[in-house]
C-alpha cells in the first residue's frame, strides 16, 4: 500500500521540480515579441464583431507561417495569431452601430493587442500537464507594445482549451479550412 | 418552355414571400442546438434561447459573418437579424461540438 503512494508522491515532486527548472525561467508572455508592423505587414484574416463588449476584433497572422498551414492540420511551428480589438461606434443609446450588412463600425486606435505563438517545444516547457494548449504561448499587450502588467495568461490557456479539435484556436484552424472550400 | 413558366413564376412569388420576416428560434437544451440546420431569408430574425442549465453562447466563426455574443446564461435569449445572404456555423464558446449551421436566402 505504502509504496505506490510513495512513488508517485515523488513522482509529483519531480515533475514539480521540473516544472520550476524549465518551465518558468522560460515559458510565459515573455517569450513572445510584441508583432511589430502586422497591421500593414500581415494577413488579416477575419473580424469579429463582439456585439456584448461593443469592440470589433481584427485578426491577422503572419505571413510565412500561414503560407504553410494546411486545412484539417494543426498550425504549423512558427504560426503568430494577432487580434487586435477597436471600439465599436454606437449611438445616443450606446447600442453598436449598424452598416447595411448588418456589421459593426470600428472607430479610433486598437484599444488592446493579444497574440498567441506556436514554438516547437513551447508545451513541454509550459508542463503539457498544466495547459494541455500544445505548442501555444499566450500574451496581451499594451497599444504602445508594452505587456499588459494586468493580464494573467492562465486565463488565455483555460479558454483557448476549449477548441481542442481545432488546434487550440477559435477562428484559424475554420479559417484554414474554410479558404480551401 | 414548361420549366421556363415555371421560373417566372417562382421570381412573382418570391418578393411576396420575403415581405414577412420570420422568428427562428434556436434552443440550447442538453448541450445542443436545436434544429441544427436554418434555413431563413434576409430580414428573417434568429432567436437563441438558453434553456439549459448551463452556460452557452452565439459564436459565428465564417468570414464576413463573424460574430460573438457573449456569454448566454440560462433564461437568457439573444436575437440576431439577418441582412445578407450566404451561409454560416454558428458555434458555442464552451462547447465545441454544439454547432449549428444558418443558410440565408435573399
Ligand atoms: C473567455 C474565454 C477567452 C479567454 C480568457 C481568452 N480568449 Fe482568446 N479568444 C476567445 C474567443 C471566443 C476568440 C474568438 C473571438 C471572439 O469571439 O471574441 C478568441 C480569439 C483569440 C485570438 C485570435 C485567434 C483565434 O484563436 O481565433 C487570439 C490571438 C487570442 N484569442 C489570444 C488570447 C490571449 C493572448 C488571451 C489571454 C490574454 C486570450 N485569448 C484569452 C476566447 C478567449
Ligand atoms: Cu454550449
Amino acid at each position: 500500500m505504502k509504496a505506490p503512494v510513495l512513488s508517485s508522491f515523488l513522482g509529483a515532486g519531480a515533475l514539480i521540480a521540473g516544472l520550476i527548472l524549465a518551465g518558468p525561467l522560460v515559458a510565459g508572455p515573455e517569450r513572445i515579441a510584441f508583432p511589430e508592423n502586422f497591421e500593414t505587414e500581415w494577413v488579416l484574416y477575419n473580424q469579429v464583431d463582439r456585439a456584448d463588449r461593443k469592440r470589433v476584433r481584427f485578426i491577422y497572422v503572419k505571413p510565412e507561417a500561414d503560407a504553410e498551414a494546411k486545412p484539417g492540420q494543426p498550425a504549423p511551428n512558427g504560426t503568430v495569431l494577432v487580434m487586435a480589438d477597436r471600439n465599436a461606434k454606437v449611438d445616443a443609446d450606446e447600442n453598436p452601430v449598424l452598416d447595411a450588412d448588418g456589421r459593426m463600425i470600428p472607430e479610433g486606435d486598437f484599444t488592446a493587442i493579444f497574440v498567441m505563438e506556436k514554438q516547437e517545444g513551447w508545451g513541454e516547457s509550459v508542463g503539457l500537464e498544466v495547459a494541455p494548449n500544445g505548442d501555444w504561448d499566450y500574451a496581451a499587450f499594451l497599444p504602445d507594445g508594452t505587456l499588459n502588467p494586468e493580464t494573467n495568461t492562465a486565463g488565455c490557456f483555460a479558454c483557448h482549451t476549449r477548441r481542442t479539435g481545432k488546434d487550440f484556436t477559435f477562428t484559424y484552424f475554420q479559417n484554414v479550412a474554410d479558404r480551401a472550400k | 418552355m414548361f420549366m421556363r413558366l415555371a421560373l417566372a413564376a417562382l421570381v412573382v412569388q418570391i418578393p411576396v414571400l420575403a415581405e414577412a420576416a420570420e422568428t427562428h428560434v434556436v434552443t440550447m437544451a442538453a448541450s445542443v442546438y436545436h434544429p441544427a440546420n436554418l434555413t431563413a431569408r434576409v430580414g428573417d430574425t434568429v432567436r437563441f434561447v438558453n434553456d439549459d442549465g448551463t452556460d452557452h453562447g452565439v459564436f459565428v466563426p465564417t468570414v464576413d459573418f463573424a460574430l460573438d455574443l457573449g456569454t448566454q446564461k440560462p433564461e437568457e435569449e439573444r436575437e440576431l437579424t439577418l441582412l445578407k445572404p450566404g451561409t454560416f456555423d454558428v458555434e458555442c464558446t464552451f462547447h465545441e461540438h454544439m454547432i449549428l449551421k444558418v443558410e440565408v436566402v435573399p
